[in-house]
């Protein structure tokens, strides 16, 4: 196929959508009425419009039962006629703690009258820190969450948990038949599948970071956020709790905004024993506008001696299946070394990455794009940018090879002396992100996302299309997050092979339950190749999906950071069915970094990206 | 459904008026299963969530503020559902990011374009589905998805594309 073809086809789409000019259709027509490759390729995605359309016919019963259903139940839900399970604090605030919290909410409503808007009393807070500390100190906490949602025809889920923040061990069951035991020491986690009657013991990587695991201060913490929204009144009383003495916070918080929906009206209950300080129970209540309760959920604490010591005693039946998928002490260290690596990658530099594919030979080796990555910390820029392909030696001569005659050309001459086919800009900030696009020979950007989120935190990475701006490009080609992804299910083990081998790395199999065979011959699942002695960056990565495709990503060459800091200097990328050789695209990136970078005045801030139309 | 006559049916289910909910559900459902195919990738999934979302609309219609906007809310009622029960789905299969939430396409006449449209990236698939379930009106898909119009064709065009590379990738498979 030419490239013309090439160019030609990816705009069959947009006549095929209609959105082309009356005259660029006709050039169009024109090329395929005489070029019988395009003529297939129109004919293709015409094919596909039919299946689509029939697809979409073929749903319509689907879509006629749907409907049916919904006109049935919607009698039903007028009438309220599923009847929950009794509530644990529907018993307990009928006590004199009911009282207490109502005549707390009279409290607040007077004070509301009286101030003519809402007043925050801040007494709760000292009442945390001690909270905490307590809870600290007890061997097991017991937690029965009752959740009462009208929606859903007022039925109640009860999940019950068992905490030891000192042995870092969470249980969790549920009404539903559900078991599962967390080990945060182990990075472990047991699995009961009903459905599949299956035990599965899993690693989970990730339970090294601390922020993983639940604390006193984690709890505590969510319950202080609503004690400190803006509109929220907190009342504070003291009365006996199932004999005990007890603090009562209420919190109450008018037009309150959860998901999509508004509340007129919010309340949260904390009640904590007085003298042990430590927290007894909790009661969540939203209303809707019309006065009606739409979501109840109730808490209740209680601290035994002793916890469930596995998920057997928790009801999960002897007979089921188990995958035992623990980790050998290698493998954790393995890990370990990995994420140690990952986290010592450099965090402020300018990166540029030149990339290119070949399909048969590396002698034709096409480069097709530049993308320069500015990373400071959390602030991050990607400018990319698609040219018609040119070789290694073309780019070579325009650029250099260097990153300084790199940037420079690309910030005086490149775009004049490329055909350009596309760019994009990505900006992220810690409130905000930003994708600009343009096409070859337009002067207009377009914004195709831009986000805020003042005060809520940094706004995440997001993919657009199969280019995804990463927080940190060289820890992303360097050391792949989907080992620290894989979880749960998927047994992790230490492998060895003929490359791992010879090339002096550790081999990291990750497969789907028992289906890897364990000498490199994967059925399903990846091979990580880790080299400890280049601070453990994944030198060889090989992913098995279900089906015959396969995509492998290599580093064939590393550099070296003046403070010694080891990053992939040429990775090759090979997605490919596995019948199929050569393979159909190999895609080289060379990266080329500054890594004690001066950045350019305003590159991130978004006030000086290119002007677009919205 | 547009203008007065949407107007008038919320009105009217305000008021208490089961029978106008009906056909508030019989002008949407359609969208509302599109949105939650397009999110979930399984019609099994999509059927059970959009029930949920046509019933949690009927609880909440008393808090719809402009009676003409049943179908832009209705809709985001659908994509918030959708996310949960992705991220239910990702917290109990313990699976990567990539595959959570995507079901195993349905086994029937057309598994394979199912399994195409599972690998599509969600905002094309989401809109591929509002194209062809919903009337063919890119005007509607940009007021359900609030974009522009030239965003949807955008995304339609990108979604031609990639889903026939992926049907061409698994014929040759």
């Amino acid at each position: 196929m030419q490239d013309d073809c090439k160019s030609i086809q990816e705009q069959i789409a947009e006549l095929v959508s209609g959105v082309l000019s009356a005259e660029r259709a006709a050039e169009l027509r024109a090329h395929i009425r005489a070029c019988a490759a395009c003529r297939a390729y129109l004919e293709a995605l015409q094919a596909d419009d039919k299946l689509l359309g029939k697809f979409a016919e073929a749903m319509q019963p689907t879509v006629a039962r749907l409907e049916n259903r919904v006109i049935e139940a919607i009698g039903d839900v007028r009438s309220g006629k599923s009847a929950g399970r009794a509530s644990v604090l529907r018993t307990i605030l009928r006590s004199r703690v009911a009282k207490f919290a109502a005549a707390a909410v009279v409290v607040v409503a007077l004070a509301l009258m009286m101030h003519r808007g809402s007043r925050r009393l801040d007494m709760a807070a000292p009442a945390f820190a001690k909270m905490v500390e307590a809870m600290g100190k007890v061997a097991w906490v017991n937690e029965v969450e009752t959740k009462r949602i009208r929606d859903k025809g007022r039925y109640d889920e009860w999940v019950f948990y068992d905490y030891s923040y000192k042995a870092k061990l969470v249980f969790k069951r549920s009404d539903k038949g559900d078991f599962s035991c967390q080990d945060y020491l182990n990075c472990t986690e047991t699995f009961y599948d009903r459905e599949a009657d299956t035990v599965v013991i899993g690693y989970r990587p990730e339970y090294h970071d601390p922020w993983w695991r639940p604390t006193p201060q984690s709890l505590v913490e969510k319950w202080k956020k609503d004690f400190e929204k803006g509109r929220t009144v907190v009342t504070h009383q003291v009365g006996p709790y199932e004999g005990i003495d007890a603090d009562i916070y209420c919190s109450t918080d008018y037009g309150t905004t959860k998901q999509d929906r508004r509340y007129v009206a919010s309340e949260f209950i904390l009640i904590v024993d007085r003298n042990r300080h430590l927290p007894l129970a909790t009661s969540f209540k939203f209303w809707m506008s019309d006065g009606t309760l739409d979501t109840d959920t109730d808490t209740k604490y209680s601290y035994p001696e002793k916890g469930p010591t596995d998920i057997y005693e928790l009801g999960c039946p002897k007979t089921a299946k188990v995958f035992d998928n623990s980790p050998t002490p290698e493998l954790v260290q393995a890990v370990a070394g990995y994420r140690a690596g990952r986290e010592g990658s450099p965090e402020r530099y300018i990166a540029i990455l030149v990339t290119g594919s070949y399909k048969e030979s590396p002698e034709s080796y096409l480069i097709n794009s530049v993308e320069v990555h500015y990373c400071d910390d959390y602030l991050q820029r990607c400018d990319l940018c698609f040219f018609q392909p040119i070789t290694e030696q073309q780019f070579i001569e325009k650029a250099g090879n260097s990153f300084d005659s790199i940037m420079k050309w690309w910030t005086s001459e490149a775009k004049a002396e490329l055909r350009i086919s596309h760019e994009k800009v990505y900006l992220y900030g810690q409130e905000y992100c930003c994708w600009l696009h343009r096409a070859g020979g337009s002067k207009d950007w377009v914004t195709l996302y831009k986000g805020y989120s003042p005060g809520k935190g940094r706004i995440g990475p997001r993919t657009l299309g199969r280019y995804v701006v990463y927080r940190n490009i060289l820890s992303e080609l360097g050391w792949t997050d989907w080992l620290l992804k894989t979880t749960g299910s998927w047994k992790v083990s230490l492998a060895e092979n003929d490359y791992s081998r010879s090339n002096n790395l550790l081999c990291i199999a990750v497969s789907d339950k028992s289906s890897f065979t364990g000498d490199g011959g994967a059925s399903g699942g990846s091979l990580f190749y880790l080299n400890p002695q280049r601070n453990y960056i994944c030198q060889k990565y090989e992913l098995y999906p279900r089906s015959n495709r396969y995509y492998f990503r290599e580093v064939l060459e590393y550099g070296q950071t003046d403070v010694g800091d080891w990053y992939p200097r040429k990775i090759l990328a090979r997605e490919n069915r596995q019948d199929v050789s050569p393979p159909e695209r190999q895609e080289m990136i060379t990266v080329y970094l500054d890594a004690d970078p001066q950045f350019p005045e305003g590159v991130f801030d978004p006030d000086k990206l290119p002007k677009a139309s919205e | 459904m547009q203008g007065d006559s949407e107007k008038d049916l919320v009105a009217r289910c305000r008021a208490g008026d089961k029978s106008a909910y009906a056909d508030l559900v019989r002008a949407y459902s359609a969208c509302v299963f599109a949105i939650c195919l397009g999110m979930l990738g399984n019609s099994h999934d999509a059927e059970d969530v959009a029930q949920q979302t046509l019933l949690k609309g009927l609880m909440g219609i008393s808090g719809l503020r402009r009676d003409d906007q049943f179908g832009a809310w209705i809709s985001r009622i659908a994509r918030n559902l959708c996310i949960d029960f992705i991220r239910k789905c990702r917290l109990r299969a313990n699976v990567p990011d990539r595959q959570a939430g995507l079901a195993q396409p349905d086994s029937c006449d057309y598994g394979e374009l199912q399994a195409a449209l599972a690998e599509l990236p969600e905002d094309l698939r989401l809109t591929l589905m509002l194209y062809y379930f919903d009337g063919r009106s890119t005007n509607n898909i940009a007021e359900t998805l609030d974009i522009s119009q030239g965003a949807v064709q955008t995304r339609l065009c990108r979604a031609r594309k990639q889903l026939r590379r992926l049907l061409e990738a698994q014929r040759g498979a």
